[in-house]
């Protein structure tokens, strides 16, 4: 079925004058429970179709996402897309997918169990108010999805992959009399929907936590020190690293890595991968957004950048390889620290739990809140964080890593350990 | 899309149901140092029906619109909401009604501007950039329009159809200084059609001008000092407290999850200058940015009135939390997709103008910061939140001084409403901004400007 479309949008955007031609066809389907108000009180069916058409001709490109999908909106949609590529500048880096390989993918279980599904959630929610009696769950969301995308060109390149996976979001806060907590939450994928919700990505940790935050302090005085970045606070730091080594990041070259291919710009301590294949990760893709077979590919070998994340566009605009990959499902290899060892090692710091910031300066300069976080002196935590401000430079964050440690967070789409570094700003008003 | 005619399917509601088809055409074109890289065009359009049944939601939806898929997704909605009763058993809810019949279509009367011409006014602006800002080391410029066209009737009576366009004009600049790059970006447009809000790329070269003139102030720029300063939050900062410190915990559903406003009802949590309102969709005789008439749940939307002379008067509901709260609805409840449900969502938030005059304001501070655009928001249940600052100026013995680089203020939203002594006697309105919430959807905010004492991250 699939096939039959892309194929006649290929044909039919080749008839209408295209050069060459690409199309993504998208078919989700998914089907999710909600807890509000500490019940489970909606049951949501979605289902989507995308079609997206790109055309490039005498150099320029065009694109169209459509979802009602028939011959003849196709057809129409096709003369369209021909119109906005020629309304474009001609730009020979503009080229598409030459993967040799055939192929098609699968993973993942392939129909939900809702039974299964329902006595997680009732589950969760029982053993959060049971056990947790101050915490407000306010929303969680398990939902089962169903993927399915094929890839198709005019150099005859055929993808399709089949992803089946279930993930599970909660956000939740601590409530106790007059006093609030900040909220906090986890989202990750899963295989298994047999496994305990409460075990996923330290959720039990994070919810005792909260409660913790209901009496928070700030810290003593406005100091330079180490902070420890916690696998929860990394997903969001990772991905403001990695866009500089994305496509708009160097073709404007405005990225601090522009020109640091094979040099050393971390700790040598750091590995970190983007690995789609890996069987440790619920949630990956096979096929990159450029219509390639996704491998796995290691960004930051002990400290030395070894590869942008450059699209095919991206490679040809700028002379550089094209990536083997599109980035995402990170992993960071781990270190040779407990946990705990790394805490005892900080004479004085934080643990910085969440990080509610603004983007980071092309300098790479950042700064922002640490939420949920904790007051680290002489090696003990000593109390939970209010209104305080953490202020450093990513690239010196990366250079200045002490320590890693050997436990890690599997979140289903990444792997991230906790991270100890130094140079910090951390002040409270 | 068209007008649908979903009266037929009334017929077929047994419970209370929603039905809505709806189609988000988007349309976005980004020239990358004077290169097309991006022209695209998006298209997605379904229905969705959602059923209330012995106090349980089900909800469904299908990209293909006609008779046996409008007639499907009733049917699965109701099978949905059935699976949770027969898990649960029954609640006994009446959802509160409040139905109208609406007729709204904003779309534009002028002659329709293609692709094509849209990118020749990007590369008419493109090209005056480079002839007149030498300075300029690296430049996007995007379009970024969206039209929301939805269709709905209701169980309890309502029958609505609104065409709701936005079109926006994003300008990004940057220079060098000693090698180190600094950036500024500004955001045009709003609510309306692109023929509407941009009928000459000339129009836009004043604005190229402020833009390059602000951004090489900004490249001269200190690093603001960290702590707690006097400040002047313009109209855009005191729009985005408005939404993201304030509204958030405002909205009902937060309310009944925790957030810090629940304990405050009728009490003083600003100074007596703040009135804040969530305003459904006119202000002051002029439409607001995103004008909700009726909601996505089938309600007349009125105004919220969230403070009022500083004391925390009430909250944004939809129908389930009106019910819990025992109060009226207040139309809040809007969806971005057709396979989204509808959540309590702001529409146009902001703060109300004062009696002061920005330049007296100015005037009455020795050593501050005047702040006049934020980059992003985030705000948490405590109204803790963080604005990152992309321009602002220093104010020294009332006399605006050098710019400042990127920095960023936090606090708590109520401590530093509590703070404000001036209010400026003008007012100005965004729309350029997607709210997340399981869902994005445009919001609008505004505000005047208000001084007030705020704490400044630095360097």
């Amino acid at each position: 079925m699939s096939k039959k479309i892309t194929k006649f949008a290929i044909d039919t955007l080749l008839k209408k004058g295209a050069d060459k031609a690409e199309c993504w066809y998208i078919v989700e389907k998914n089907d999710e429970l909600n807890i509000h108000n500490e019940d489970i009180d909606l049951f949501r069916t979605k289902k989507n179709i995308k079609l997206k058409l790109e055309a490039i001709k005498d150099n320029k490109k065009g694109e169209i996402t459509l979802n009602e999908v028939n011959k003849e909106n196709i057809k129409k949609q096709a003369k369209n897309l021909i119109d906005i590529a020629l309304s474009s500048k001609e730009d020979p880096a503009h080229d598409i997918s030459s993967e040799k390989e055939r192929k098609t993918f699968k993973r993942g279980p392939e129909s939900p169990d809702y039974d299964l599904m329902f006595e997680n959630m009732d589950h969760f929610i029982k053993a959060v108010k049971n056990d947790f009696p101050k915490i407000n769950v306010e929303k969680a969301i398990y939902a089962f999805n169903n993927i399915e995308k094929t890839y198709h060109n005019s150099n005859n390149v055929f993808l399709k992959s089949n992803r089946y996976y279930y993930n599970f979001t909660t956000m939740f806060l601590a409530e106790d009399n007059e006093k609030s907590s900040s909220f906090n939450y986890i989202s990750t994928a899963i295989n298994d929907p047999k496994q305990n919700l409460l075990n996923q990505a330290e959720l039990k940790t994070l919810l005792s936590q909260s409660i913790d935050h209901l009496n928070p302090k700030p810290v003593p005085e406005k100091f330079v020190g180490d902070i420890i970045i916690t696998p929860h606070a990394l997903q969001s730091l990772i991905r403001f690293i990695t866009s500089y080594l994305r496509d708009s990041a160097i073709i404007t070259k405005r990225s601090i890595y522009k020109d640091k291919i094979n040099e050393k710009i971390a700790s040598d301590k750091f590995n970190l991968h983007s690995a789609p294949l890996s069987e440790k990760l619920a949630y990956n893709y096979f096929i990159t957004s450029d219509g390639f077979i996704a491998k796995d590919l290691q960004i930051i070998e002990n400290g030395v950048l070894k590869s942008f994340l450059l699209s095919l566009y991206g490679a040809n605009k700028t002379n550089h390889k094209r990536s083997l990959n599109q980035g995402g499902n990170f992993i960071i290899e781990p270190g040779d620290k407990n946990l705990e060892q790394i805490i005892n090692n900080t004479e004085k710091g934080i643990i910085l739990r969440r990080f509610s910031g603004g983007n980071p300066s092309d300098s790479g300069d950042f700064s922002g809140i640490a939420k949920n976080s904790f007051y680290i002196e002489n090696g003990e935590i000593k109390h939970p964080l209010k209104e305080t401000m953490i202020s450093g430079n990513l690239a010196s964050m990366l250079k200045d890593i002490k320590a890693i440690s050997k436990e890690r967070i599997n979140f289903g789409s990444s792997i991230f350990p906790w991270i100890s570094t130094s140079n910090f700003t951390i002040s409270s008003k | 899309m068209k007008l649908y005619n979903l009266e037929k399917f009334r017929k077929n509601f047994k419970e209370y149901t929603e039905l809505r088809v709806q189609e988000n055409n988007s349309l976005s074109i980004s020239l990358l140092q004077g290169d097309v890289s991006k022209n695209q065009k998006s298209s997605s359009s379904g229905v969705s029906t959602r059923v209330f049944k012995n106090g349980y939601w089900g909800f469904a939806s299908d990209p293909i619109i006609n008779k046996d898929s409008i007639n499907k997704t009733i049917k699965d909605a109701t099978k949905n909401s059935e699976f949770l009763t027969e898990k649960k058993g029954k609640k006994n809810i009446i959802l509160p009604s409040r139905p109208g019949e609406i007729y709204k279509n904003f779309s534009t009367d002028k002659k329709r501007i293609n692709q094509k011409q849209l990118i020749e006014f990007l590369k008419e602006v493109d090209n005056y950039i480079v002839k007149n800002c030498p300075k300029v080391s690296s430049r996007s410029l995007r379009i970024s329009n969206l039209n929301m066209e939805k269709s709905i009737i209701t169980s309890d009576g309502s029958k609505a159809y609104v065409f709701r366009p936005r079109s926006l004009v994003i300008i990004s600049l940057t220079t060098e200084i000693s090698n180190e790059p600094v950036s500024l970006y500004e955001v045009y447009g709003g609510f309306g059609e692109f023929e509407d809000n941009f009928n000459n790329p000339k129009k836009v070269f004043s604005k190229v001008d402020k833009l390059y003139s602000d951004l090489m102030d900004k490249a001269e720029g200190v690093y603001p000092e960290a702590g707690v300063h006097e400040c002047i939050l313009d109209a855009d900062l005191a729009g985005i407290l408005a939404h993201e410190a304030i509204g958030h915990t405002t909205e009902a559903d937060m309310v009944r999850n925790g957030s810090i406003a629940g304990n405050n009802l009728n009490k003083k949590v600003a100074s007596e200058l703040i009135t804040l309102t969530d305003y459904a969709n006119t202000y002051n005789g002029d439409l607001c940015p995103v004008p909700v008439f009726i909601d996505d749940e089938g309600i007349k939307a009125e105004d919220a009135v969230i403070i009022k002379d500083g004391i925390l008067k009430g909250f944004m509901h939809n129908k389930e939390s009106a019910d819990y709260f025992d109060v009226a609805p207040t139309g809040n409840a809007r969806a971005y997709q057709y396979y989204d449900e509808p959540l309590i969502r702001m529409r146009n938030t902001a703060i109300n103008p004062g009696k002061s005059k920005l330049e007296d304001m100015i005037s009455s501070i020795d050593d501050g910061y005047y702040l006049m655009k934020p980059s992003n928001g985030q705000a948490d249940s405590t109204s803790e939140f963080m604005f990152g600052i992309i321009k602002g100026y220093k104010i020294k013995n009332g006399k605006i001084d050098k710019a400042i680089r990127e920095t960023t203020i936090s606090g708590i939203a109520f401590d530093v409403l509590k703070s404000v002594s001036m209010v400026s006697d003008d007012m100005s309105w965004t729309s350029a901004g997607m709210c997340g919430k399981k869902q994005i959807i445009p919001v609008g905010m505004g505000g005047p400007a208000v001084k007030c004492k705020i704490n400044i991250g630095g360097k």
